[in-house]
């Protein structure tokens, strides 16, 4: 849920051309925009939030953060697509780990996580 | 030429002229009602039962409508689809409906639909489209088996001010690709188009509420009814 409101969130056999239509929009569609485009547009925000929120965590203003994984998630159905990224961050002799869930470079969710 | 002096007036009149035919295709009477229709709207991965059925999905729905001006419920629909997903985007769905029907002063019926139907969602700069084909395989009365292909796409962008909030937008459009005694003969169907706004209560949770127009040609393709609803919906992913 949102807690605290958006607080959390902004840390971060057809013949005929009507059938042509129909065949056609969504394979038209499909081919506009890759799938890794929006883990790729999303992934300097989801580091950046967690670069955040680690240093405070590990007391280590020079902690970094790299992506372990991501992939893209839907959430309620007819809505927005959702960039899921696990996040490793180190520094001064510590780590953590975090799931972050970014919709758009303005609105992400971040968690901390056991390894 | 006058046209070349007044272009952008010629052009309002010509533009005026094109919805005009559109919209009323022939001397048809257009019979013109008030209603609402609710949804609710449950999708997600199987993966929770097994992960291997991670790539298979479940569309489970339920709809109310009403009409006569709120007076009359006249239609329930219960849908369930089991999909597979060919990316994070694209997902291919098999479904049924189940559509019970009480016109004022006609006869109860009862609408079974199968169907096969595709879905992409396509995230962009300025907001996120959805393009959904379905053929809706309808069993209206016997074995007269009425094809229907229908076609969505839909627009969904959040606000700055309150990234909960989002513009919704939609319009789908129904074809009968076939004539049938019962649903009528072949040709346009309906059009659905649809503006309003969605709340997102989380990423698992949105609520919709706007107003749609339904223009549904009858059976004979001479007469229109042109539904003006208040729509709501709510939406749940797992």
């Amino acid at each position: 849920m949102f807690d605290g409101r958006a607080k959390a969130w902004r840390q971060g056999t057809l013949r005929t051309g009507w059938s042509r239509m129909f065949v056609l929009l969504p394979a038209l569609a499909s081919g506009c925009v890759s799938d890794g485009t929006l883990l790729d547009e999303n992934s300097a925000v989801a580091l950046r939030t967690v670069r955040t929120q680690a240093r405070q965590d590990l007391s280590c203003p020079a902690a970094t953060v790299s992506i372990v994984s991501e992939k893209e998630v839907p959430g309620a159905p007819w809505g927005f697509l959702y960039s899921d990224y696990r996040v490793r961050a180190e520094g001064c002799g510590r780590s953590a780990f975090y799931d972050v869930e970014c919709r758009d470079e303005t609105l992400c969710d971040v968690k901390r996580v056991q390894p | 030429m006058t046209c070349r002096r007044f272009r952008g007036a010629c052009r309002a009149v010509a533009l005026a002229g094109l919805l005009t035919a559109v919209a009323v295709p022939g001397a048809a009477d257009i019979t013109t009602t008030w209603g609402s229709w609710a949804q609710l709207v449950g999708e997600g991965s199987l993966g929770f039962v097994d992960s291997r059925l991670e790539s298979l999905r479940l569309w489970l729905e339920l709809q109310g409508r009403w009409n006569e001006d709120w007076q009359h419920f006249y239609q329930g629909v219960a849908r369930a689809a089991l999909g597979y997903s060919l990316s994070d985007r694209a997902t291919v769905w098999l479904g049924y409906n189940f559509v019970p029907t009480q016109l004022e002063g006609k006869p109860y019926f009862a609408q079974q639909d199968l169907f096969p139907g595709f879905r992409y969602i396509m995230p962009t700069g300025f907001g996120v489209f959805m393009f959904r084909t379905m053929v809706d395989i309808n069993f209206i009365r016997g074995d007269d088996v009425r094809y229907r292909p229908r076609q969505l796409i839909r627009y969904l962008r959040p606000f700055a001010f309150d990234e909960r909030l989002s513009l919704v937008a939609w319009d789908e459009f129904f074809v009968r690709v076939n004539s049938t005694e019962w649903g009528g003969k072949a040709g346009f169907d309906q059009n659905r188009a649809f503006l309003g706004f969605g709340w997102s209560f989380s990423p698992e949770l949105r609520a919709e509420l706007g107003y749609m127009n339904q223009y549904v040609e009858d059976r004979d393709l001479l007469n229109e009814t042109d539904n003006n609803l208040i729509m709501g919906s709510l939406f749940v992913g797992w």
